[in-house]
């Protein structure tokens, strides 16, 4: 086989760049996150030439290298959406918030939590540590909040297991409430939040360098949440406020008129107002009439539609032995209105 | 089977030398040096911005990494037909329209170095197995042909401007 020059320089620079290649590869990840921290970049660069006319063996550059640095940067997300409903006075309420490492290297992070972050808003109450422990974080064997029994979840103690992530990893953290006797429905708030564990990270100025500190012996650099990250998740007290209100919404008296006399008809509205979180289990509203009236037959209206009189398959029925109207409205979750109507005659 | 195993040991060391060669840059009559920089913004007392070129110390992912690879002549005689080949550095995208080089031309590659052609010519094969042009960030390698020859004690840089990926 005979090989020109020229091919020959050819195949020798292919086969050192073939060498050079060999030697980048590193282990990399390929998240989202980017390049892990502590990969090195290295550029090779060879020069071909020629002196005389005759081709010279290619020179290859020293590998000009670099390290990836580590940049720091959690995030913190509430899982839970809408406030998570509590009993007044309850016992560990349960918020889900999920770590996750945004950082392109492994990185430990303190949590803390703060109960009734401050501004507390007007009607807030604060929430205390749960009584099983403060904050868990999810062991991985069952998804969801389990205290206690073979998937028990690990309870967290700052300093002894500080979750450590790798890059794009998630931790779900728990915490965990009790709460005290307060108003129903009303807003109870517990921030989390996670610092880096690297020194001197968590809290400086987005874009701080700090030597060595990096994963890979490279150096940390300060992400732009300042290598913490917080979030606020809500409770909300059970307790249902349940109003009720009665009004003459018309007379019509046998004139034609509407002056309150013998013979003459009311119509009365009952407004019942469900507020707060929660489900008002078999509902039932009553309406024993005054002894001056007598009950218009067939005159009940359960939100805009006709009821009979007879306790029968419908929810509403005039119970004449007691001349009281009654209606069942079975499960009925709040928020919610009913309006009920009726007509009676003065008597 | 005595001479054909004399003519592979001698083949061998051939090759060898020639890596030996290839190695200690000084042993021939072109020097070359690759440089890695980032740019960072200093504020002078007189507040005003100034961009220096340094050794990085926040190379992070998105990072822009400045590559500068210098040449020189340092033997007796003219080099002619210079080439300087560089691959795209491993976990970096090449910044369209960073590659330069004074009386070069610049050639780039998204097949690993196979085929080599001018910026917006470039080709790669897609997912669907046909040829499309490349992306400046699909690029593999740069190639730049040195026009002209380059006499001794003078030399020459060239380069381009990669991102972390």
């Amino acid at each position: 086989m005979s090989v020109s020059p020229g091919k020959k320089l050819e195949r020798y620079t292919r086969m050192i760049c073939g060498a050079a290649a060999f030697l980048l590869l590193f282990p990399q990840s390929a998240g989202a996150v980017g390049t892990a921290a502590g990969t090195l970049i290295s550029n090779v660069a060879t020069v071909s030439y020629g002196l005389g006319g005759v081709a010279q063996p290619p020179i290859t550059s020293v590998a000009a290298t670099i390290r990836v640095d580590e940049v720091i940067q959690p995030t913190l997300t509430w899982q839970d959406g809408t406030p998570v409903i509590v009993n007044s006075p309850g016992a560990n309420g349960v918020l889900t918030f999920l770590l996750t490492n945004s950082g392109n290297g492994q990185e430990a992070f303190g949590l803390t939590r703060i109960n009734g972050p401050t501004p507390l808003p007007a009607g807030n109450y604060t929430p205390l540590n749960g009584s099983v422990g403060s904050m868990y974080l999810e062991n991985g064997l069952l998804a969801g909040f389990q205290p206690s029994g073979p998937n028990a979840d690990t309870i967290y103690v700052p300093g002894v297991n500080d979750p450590k992530l790798t890059p794009d990893a998630g931790q779900f953290v728990y915490v965990v409430s009790d709460t005290p006797v307060v108003v129903p429905n009303s807003r109870g708030d517990v921030q989390l939040q996670a610092a880096s564990l690297t020194a001197g990270a968590a809290g400086a100025a987005p874009g701080t360098s700090l030597a060595n500190a990096g994963q890979g012996g490279g150096f940390a650099v300060v992400g732009r949440g300042r290598a913490q990250a917080s979030a606020t998740g809500s409770y909300l007290s059970n307790g249902l406020g349940f109003a009720m209100t009665k009004t003459v919404t018309s007379v019509v008296d046998p004139n034609g008129t509407a002056v309150l006399m013998p013979g003459a008809v009311m119509t009365y509205q009952i407004l019942a107002t469900l507020s707060g979180a929660g489900t008002a289990n078999n509902l039932v509203i009553n309406d024993p009439l005054p002894a001056q009236v007598t009950y218009v037959p067939g005159s009940i209206m359960v939100d805009g539609v006709a009821k009979t009189d007879a306790a029968d398959a419908d929810n509403a029925q005039y119970i004449s032995t007691t001349q009281t109207v009654s209606v069942s409205l079975g499960n009925v979750a709040a928020p919610a209105n009913i309006v009920i109507t009726l007509r009676a005659t003065i008597n | 089977m005595q001479i054909s195993r004399s003519l592979f040991t001698a083949t061998l060391l051939a090759l060898l030398s020639g890596f030996s060669l290839a190695a200690y840059a000084a042993d021939g009559a072109i020097k070359v040096t690759s440089v890695a920089e980032v740019e960072v913004a200093t504020v002078g007392p007189d507040g005003k911005k100034t961009l220096r070129r340094a050794t990085p110390e926040k190379a992070v992912p998105g990072t822009e990494v400045f590559y500068t690879n210098t040449f020189e002549n340092v033997g007796r005689q003219a080099a002619s037909d210079i080439v300087i080949n560089n691959p795209i550095p491993n976990d970096t995208a090449y910044k369209a329209g960073s590659a330069f080089g004074k009386d070069a031309v610049v050639v780039f590659s998204a097949d690993g170095g196979k085929t080599f052609d001018v910026a917006d010519k470039v080709q790669v094969k897609g997912t669907d197995g046909r040829q499309r042009a490349a992306l400046p960030s699909e690029y593999t390698n740069i190639r730049w042909i040195y026009k002209g020859q380059l006499q001794p004690g003078k030399s020459s840089a060239v380069g381009f401007h990669a991102v972390i990926k």
